[in-house]
């Protein structure tokens, strides 16, 4: 309760401190370890906690909606779904950015450090930067795989706002998203080792709502993130839309 | 035990499908969750590489000693390493049986479900 009262003044102050209409508030994590140290304590490695196991325990799946899709967006799914190949650029080691890269089955960390918060993910070895210097978004960003990631703290929560995502970035297998898809997570401990995300996805063209998702990550102090090279053995690339498990012999790598 | 995985399998391609999106490294189409057949064999080679480990194993066909191999691809060794699976789990020699979801096309091999070793002690692909 006392980490919420001290963080409390930080947070009035950023939020005096936003310029009108701004999207979400600018940075409020303060610029030192001692603002830090004030913060709930997100920092740790998590597992998505349908398949965790152990001490912090297993959770089911979240009954979330499923995506609702404009008409175009319905008709471009349905023609992917009836050309029977249901593989991505996945199966080729392209990581899925963002979304899917926080719905990995592998664990993810998470670092609260002055001026930034990153998450690691153990799969396909990614890294999300989000800046909560209190800087806004790049005025004409960069489409990249995890997007252009602003954060800010809103009490016990954390919230991330990302845009600038790449035609490559998979918002749901088969459906391209836009330029204009927006994504803002609320990060939260809901208990002391059980981490909170939820996720409102944006992109008025293609989604006929916002879809709005709830994961729960299960914290391991016990795990060490390990390497992830999908390129290492991967025998399920595609080309041509030809997907098949290559099952050549060959000495193990 | 068997429906048990079955079921982890169903959830995760449901969930690469489904409100999880992206979930998977690849689609699990090509495997009929349908069937599980079992095979008992010795080792070739273990694979305990991303993104799938793989095993490896000759198979007696009844006739003169031979064998024929298939191949396994199960989970990474990310996941496994965390729930009791280890790159020495399995090593070339050991006579091991493999229960299996087979690929659909009928080439020898599937994704693995479990593996007991010579010992009788069983280890889940998915669990």
């Amino acid at each position: 309760m006392s980490r919420l009262s001290l963080a409390g003044p930080l947070l009035i102050t950023a939020l005096l401190a936003a310029p009108a209409g701004a999207a979400t508030a600018p940075g409020n994590q303060g610029k030192s370890w001692a603002d830090i140290a004030k913060l709930p304590p997100i920092t740790g490695v998590y597992e998505t906690a349908r398949m965790s196991r152990g001490t912090a325990g297993n959770r089911p799946p979240a009954r979330d909606a499923p995506p609702e899709f404009t008409p175009k967006a319905q008709a471009e799914l349905a023609a992917y779904k009836a050309r029977g190949n249901q593989d991505t650029d996945a199966a080729n080691c392209l990581p899925p950015g963002m979304p899917g890269i926080m719905t990995q089955p592998y664990p993810i960390q998470l670092l609260v450090t002055p001026g930034e918060v990153t998450i690691i993910q153990e799969a396909y070895m990614q890294v999300r930067h989000v800046h909560t210097d209190g800087r806004d978004h790049s005025a004409d960003p960069d489409l990249t795989f995890n997007g252009d990631s602003i954060g800010h703290w809103e009490g016990d929560t954390l919230v991330i706002d990302t845009v600038g995502l790449a035609p490559q970035a998979v918002l749901q297998q088969g459906v391209t998203h836009s330029k204009n898809e927006h994504i803002v997570e609320r990060y939260r401990l809901s208990e002391p080792n059980m981490l909170e995300v939820k996720t409102r996805i944006e992109d008025p063209g293609v989604l006929a709502k916002p879809w709005e998702t709830t994961a729960l990550y299960a914290r391991h102090p016990e795990y060490s993130l390990a390497e992830y090279i999908c390129e290492q053995n991967n025998r399920n690339s595609f080309e041509n839309g030809k997907a098949g498990l290559n099952l050549e012999f060959k000495k193990a790598p | 035990m068997k429906a048990r995985l079955t079921t982890a399998v169903a959830a995760l391609a449901l969930a690469a499908g489904a409100a999880a999106p992206a979930l998977a490294h690849h689609s699990f189409a090509m495997f009929d969750f349908q069937a599980s057949k079992t095979v008992t064999g010795t080792v070739e080679q273990f694979d305990w590489t991303n993104p799938h480990t793989f095993i490896w194993l000759q198979v007696p066909t009844g006739a003169n000693g031979a064998t024929e191999r298939y191949g396994f691809e199960g989970m990474s060794p990310n996941y496994l390493g965390r729930r009791g699976w280890s790159k020495s789990t399995l090593k070339p020699g050991d006579k091991v049986t493999v229960t299996f979801h087979p690929l659909k096309d009928g080439s020898k091999g599937g994704t693995y479900q479990k593996v007991m070793l010579s010992d009788g002690k069983e280890l889940a692909n998915i669990g």
